[in-house]
């Protein structure tokens, strides 16, 4: 490549800074995109391992019971009977100090120097203790935390602290902080001694798991102290449970890497557009260094050159924008996974080498993807010959025909991939992407026979002005068709996207009016009711009858199995929908029978249906469970067993309930009976109540926080088509510079050349809303049958709201319309005599 | 014995790694003097005067005092006449005088420690190590009927009146003993108090089982050795001993062949001179004993040893009673018997020779020498 080539490309991109700043923009949006959405999973999933890690800190394994874990004399007798050293029990929960959630550590410094070193050497502490070692035996509510969450929270060494646990007011005193770990592991964590621990949380008796460090190979000790315990608890290996558990988000994680692709994937379009139009732009410069003796080699290197260097400036750009955005990002991702998985306090991006290389390589690769074509292009340009617009044109036009037939191709070839891909969540939403693409590139073809069939039509109603406007779309498809195609990708993925929230709202919602069948709702936050409480409750006369509920998980090795144990009031039945079998035979054995119901998502995933058997590890060991049938549910943690009350007592050494649904007696007043209960519960319990009405607009609540995520990354997406659509149409305006001076030298004022440019945009957007139309729902079905499933087991009624298909269309519009407004202004300023001087 | 009021003064303040930065810039003895001596010390109970002895009840826990432990010393000979020696002692602290009412298990104001040590003197290597856990929950306890004293599965346990059994070990060492106590309890001191220094409650009840027909097993390593030979138990509870010119401590525990023995401890003071409250005591072949005076036992240092870690230890003696017409020669089995766990001390088996009534007399035993040496605990504290 030669100097003056270079020096041509540089002066022509200074020429044009709109279309280069319009190019930079849309590639940097869709490579921050990528690199936010890579970045937020990762530090999510990272802060999640790092502080486990080092709450597990030298334990290799971990002892784990049955649902309030395991029974304290299993440690005991390991230490005095079996003789373990390198072995520390453990009381965990959650507690909130001002409002804020902590997770609370319990621990008893005299085992701990053998697994964890954090929670015995505090940095700083108290003068007038003297010492931690006393403060935890002798102090109930002794407390320690990294410096930086006591600065958070504002509490110095010495002071007390109100901390609210299991609807129970405690009072902490931090005696001493540790320094921060570089990693903020420690972050929102407060390490208490065992006995405290017990009290906060209610768990007397119990420890929340025995932390075990065993060298490396030493099967022999391994095999001793799966000897010396009780069938009722199991060993896991703690690194592993770490990541099973870190494991759980990873179906919700690809989905938001897949709806990152999207936004580049429209940035592509983007791409494509600019170099295409700065090729076309330097035609005649082309031939004329083609006539210097410039290969076509070098041609191509030419085009590809500067798509590299814009796409790598773009990347770079993108990778800085990402890190803001992924901060931002983070919160959302990070609440959605409180929501629906475990419990990550991630507070800052960790940004990593290869969140940043991949989001180099996205922007750098699509821009050359996406330049490759044009760029092929130019080569073919000949020496000399000084190529019309009209010659490009028409080559475009002979070329139509088969772009869309390779895109129906494409779209075959996903069709194949989705019905043949069995389970997996990835090739699900690779073949949505080559639905997109395929769909693409059969839309200028269509934009081509509509825009002729309808520019008669157009002439008649607004005269030639329109005529030409309408038939402008047509006749420049090789602009116009890939803004279309851009804003119509976007359009149609807010359709899926709605189309597909909104029929799990739709599904989630009758759902709940079927489930919630009680008056009133009452539970204790992450806890169980003081049985006292309870009774004094259900006695009330106003109580006809009452179901209670106990969320109890039994931790396995390929992951946790969460047990909703429920003793149903007699109304209660008609609330549980059963898919697949009937209930008239299924109650009576589940009430009686080692048996269980297993959730939709469950069966899904375990791959269960009635007549199979589950093994759960109860008290007793591993015990088989059969499958009675499938249940419809949409609880936010999705899969579950359901299992009577009575089974479960049968197996399990478990009295607590969570939570319980009163049936009132008629003529009750609900919300006096809230008042009521409420005045029960003052100084013994804080209780969350809430009415029928209540809890169904809370859940529906919660529903809508988890989208909140899909939202913003769709909004991105849109965005980056609206500057798709803007860098086409200054496009276009420059290109038929002199075309308008030449209407402007007939006649024409500089408003009626404006108005047919925002006509034009106005059509460019109709044509994509509609194509986005069928799109978008073959989109929301797939999202629907395929991605939801396959991501989350959840069974979805599919519904298609009317007014998502108009608004799409009216949004396709209006945006395409605001987006014509710069270049339509700019277009009635031009000066017919300089534009045409062109020539 | 001194180490084991040195350990629990520093309990008080926290274990080697736990322990807060104190602005305290007095020397840390009077500082641990201080602590034991003042405070919510009150309320604990006090060695004040001589008090009747019942047992099995009073080898059990006397929590009402601040301290107390249970120290087994012992010379043992394998089949190949290996010879090895041991300590297991169990430390019983209360933190607090206060009673503890909670409705979970772990919440006590009662904590134990143990040190176990194990001298090869083939070999040349002397095992040492220490653990610690609340006395709560049946991890670490003391109980009179059956008797047991444990932490974790190192224990002291009755399986009859007269025969007690020892277990505890780690990774590289371990014992596991059977023992038939020869000859009944006997009281030191002014029967059974034993006073420290001269303020009233200093003090402590102190007494000791001196021989103990000992067999079963030791495991170095992977080799585990049959041994037999003869141990020897000490007691003592108190919650207050020591004042703030008190040094450190000489202690002897000898078991001499024509089945006599003698304790004597020597309390040295901060300048130099031994404390007129050490004593010591003579047990007979039939069990009977004497009180002896600071007076009647003569202690001359014949050679010293330097510890590698600091600090410079007595290493032979010649101890002489005039009255019993006893000179011997005290040395240790080997020079490195030095314990570096909480407090540093040295604690270990030696050979007795000399003469008794003119005849030749040999003999065993233990001595232990403290306040000769900074732990790393204590010269934080005073840094």
């Amino acid at each position: 490549m030669t100097r003056t080539t270079w020096r041509a490309s540089f002066s022509y991109m200074l020429r044009h800074p709109w279309q280069l700043a319009l190019s930079l923009i849309g590639i940097s949006i869709g490579v921050a995109v990528i690199i936010a959405v890579d970045l937020a999973n990762s530090s999510a999933r990272k802060a999640f391992l790092l502080s486990m890690d080092a709450v597990t800190g030298q334990a290799t394994h971990q002892v784990i019971g049955g649902p309030r874990g395991v029974d304290e004399s299993v440690y005991v007798s390991l230490r005095t009977d079996a003789g373990f050293e390198a072995v520390a029990p453990v009381v965990e929960g959650s507690v909130r100090v001002d409002d804020v959630d902590l997770d609370l550590l319990g621990v008893d410094l005299f085992a701990e120097q053998e697994i964890r070193t954090f929670t015995q050497q505090p940095s700083s502490s108290d003068s007038t203790s003297e010492s931690l070692f006393r403060d935890f035996l002798l102090q109930p509510g002794s407390a320690t935390m990294s410096e930086g969450t006591a600065a958070n929270l504002g509490i110095g060494v010495g002071d007390t602290f109100v901390v609210e646990s299991v609807g129970r007011v405690f009072t902490g005193r931090l005696v001493a902080v540790f320094p921060d770990a570089e990693s903020a592991a420690l972050d929102r964590l407060m390490t208490v001694d065992i006995a405290t621990a017990q009290e906060w949380l209610g768990k007397a008796g119990w420890l929340s798991r025995i932390d075990v460090r065993i060298e490396d190979g030493d099967d022999a000790a391994l095999a001793e102290l799966n000897a010396a315990l009780p069938d009722s608890v199991r060993v896991f290996d703690a690194e592993g449970r770490s990541n099973t558990t870190a494991d759980l988000s990873a179906a919700f994680m690809t989905n938001l890497t897949a709806m990152s692709l999207l936004a580049l994937l429209v940035g592509l379009f983007l791409i494509y557009n600019s170099v295409s139009f700065s090729v076309l732009q330097r035609r005649r410069l082309i031939g004329v260094l083609r006539a210097l003796g410039i290969t076509r080699r070098q041609v191509l290197g030419l085009v590809l050159g500067e798509a590299l260097v814009l796409g790598t400036l773009a990347a770079v750009l993108g990778v800085a924008l990402g890190i803001v955005l992924g901060e931002e990002l983070l919160s959302l991702v990070s609440r959605s996974i409180n929501d629906l998985y475990f419990r990550v306090t991630a507070t800052s991006v960790i940004v990593d080498a290869a969140s940043i290389i991949k989001g180099l390589a996205a922007g750098i690769g699509a821009s050359l993807v996406a330049a490759a074509v044009p760029a092929i292009e130019a080569t073919g340009y000949q020496p000399r010959l000084t190529m019309t617009r009209s010659t490009l044109e028409s080559g475009t036009r002979s070329l139509l025909p088969f772009v869309a037939a390779g895109g129906l191709a494409v779209m075959i070839l996903a069709a194949v991939v989705l019905l043949g891909s069995g389970r997996s969540l990835v090739a699900g939403l690779a073949a949505v992407f080559m639905l997109i693409l395929g769909f693409a590139l059969c839309i200028p073809l269509a934009v081509r026979h509509v825009s002729l069939a309808v520019a008669p039509v157009a002439g008649r109603i607004g005269r030639s002005a329109a005529r030409l406007a309408v038939a402008g779309v047509a006749a420049s498809l090789s602009r116009t068709g890939v803004a279309i195609v851009a804003l119509a990708v976007a359009v149609s993925a807010t359709i899926g996207v709605s189309v597909m929230v909104d029929s799990f709202r739709g599904s989630v919602s009758s759902w709940l009016d079927q489930t919630l069948r009680a008056d009133i709702y009452t539970g204790v936050r992450r806890g169980a009711f003081d049985p006292g409480l309870l009774r004094d409750i259900t006695s009330l006369r106003e109580v006809d009858a009452f179901s209670t509920s106990r969320s109890a998980t039994i931790e396995g090795i390929g992951g946790d199995t969460r047990i909703l144990v429920i003793d149903m009031a007699p109304e209660a039945y008609a609330g549980t929908e059963l898919t697949d079998a009937d209930p008239a035979e299924v109650w009576p054995a589940w009430e009686s029978e080692d048996a269980i119901l297993v959730s939709e998502p469950y069966a899904y995933q375990q791959r269960k249906q009635p007549g199979d058997a589950v093994s759960l590890r109860t008290e007793s060991g591993d015990r088989d469970f059969t499958v009675l049938a499938t249940y419809r549910s949409y609880d936010a943690s999705g899969s579950a067993v359901l299992m009577s009350r009575t089974t479960y007592d049968r197996h399990y050494r478990d009295d607590g309930i969570d939570s319980i649904g009163l049936y009132l007696v008629d003529g009750a007043d609900p919300d006096a009976m809230i008042e009521t209960i409420r005045e029960l519960s003052v100084g013994r319990q804080e209780l969350m109540l809430n009415s029928n009405a209540k809890i169904r607009e809370l859940s529906l609540e919660i529903f809508d926080q988890t989208f909140v995520i899909t939202d913003v990354l769709y909004w991105l997406a849109i965005g980056v088509a609206l500057i798709g659509i803007l860098s086409s149409m200054l496009a276009l305006q420059l290109e038929n510079g002199r075309e308008q001076g030449l209407l402007r030298a007939l006649g024409m004022t500089p408003f009626q050349v404006g108005g047919m440019i925002t006509a034009q945009t106005g059509f460019i957007g109709v044509l994509s809303g509609l194509a986005s139309i069928p799109l978008g729902v073959v989109m929301a079905y797939v999202l629907i049958e395929v991605i939801n499933r396959r991501a989350f087991g959840w069974e979805i009624d599919m519904v298609v709201a009317p007014g998502i298909l108009l608004s799409a269309i009216l949004f396709a519009f209006f945006s395409a319309l605001v987006a014509g407004i710069y270049p339509a202004w700019r277009a009635g300023r031009t000066q017919p005599a300089l534009a045409m001087r062109e020539e | 014995m001194w180490s084991r009021l040195i350990l629990a003064a520093l309990f008080g303040i926290g274990l080697p790694g736990l322990s807060c930065a104190d602005e305290t810039t007095a020397s840390s003895r009077s500082e641990l003097a201080g602590l034991l001596g003042a405070g919510e010390a009150g309320e604990f109970a006090r060695a004040v005067e001589p008090r009747s002895f019942s047992f099995p009840a009073d080898h059990g826990p006397h929590e009402a005092f601040r301290n107390e432990w249970w120290y087994f010393t012992g010379n043992l000979d394998g089949e190949d006449g290996r010879r090895f020696g041991f300590e297991l002692t169990i430390f019983r602290f209360s933190l607090s005088p206060d009673p503890v009412t909670a409705d979970t298990a772990w919440r006590t104001n009662q904590v134990y420690i143990a040190h176990f040590a194990v001298t090869d003197a083939e070999g040349n290597v002397f095992y040492a190590t220490e653990k610690s856990a609340r006395g709560a929950l049946g991890l670490a306890g003391a109980q009179a009927e059956p008797f047991r004293v444990w932490i974790d599965d190192w224990e002291i346990l009755g399986v009859a009146e007269d025969t007690w059994q020892i277990r505890a070990g780690e990774d590289d060492f371990a014992i596991e003993l059977e023992l038939a106590a020869l000859k009944p309890p006997v009281l030191n001191g002014d029967a059974g108090l034993s006073q420290k220094s001269d303020e009233p409650g200093n003090a402590s009840y102190y007494y000791s089982m001196t021989r103990w027909r000992t067999d079963g097993e030791i495991r170095i390593g992977n080799d585990v050795h049959a041994v037999t030979g003869a141990s020897w138990l000490d007691r003592e509870w108190s919650t207050s001993a020591l004042a703030d010119d008190q040094q450190g401590w000489d202690w002897f525990a000898l078991q001499f062949a024509d089945n006599t023995e003698l304790m004597f401890y020597g309390l040295r003071k901060t300048d130099g001179t031994q404390d007129a409250l050490s004593s010591g005591t003579w047990i007979d072949v039939d069990g009977t004993s004497e009180k002896l005076s600071r007076e009647q036992v003569t202690v001359e240092v014949t050679r010293l040893w330097e510890s590698p870690k600091g600090g410079v230890y007595p290493a032979g003696w010649r101890l002489s009673i005039e009255d019993k017409d006893l000179s011997v020669e005290v040395t240790p089995v080997i020079a490195d018997q030095e314990l570096s766990t909480i407090v540093r001390y040295w604690e270990g088996a030696v050979d007795v020779s000399g003469t008794r009534d003119g005849e030749p007399i040999g003999g065993r035993g233990y001595v232990e020498l403290t306040g000769y040496a900074e732990s790393e605990a204590e010269r934080d504290r005073s840094d």
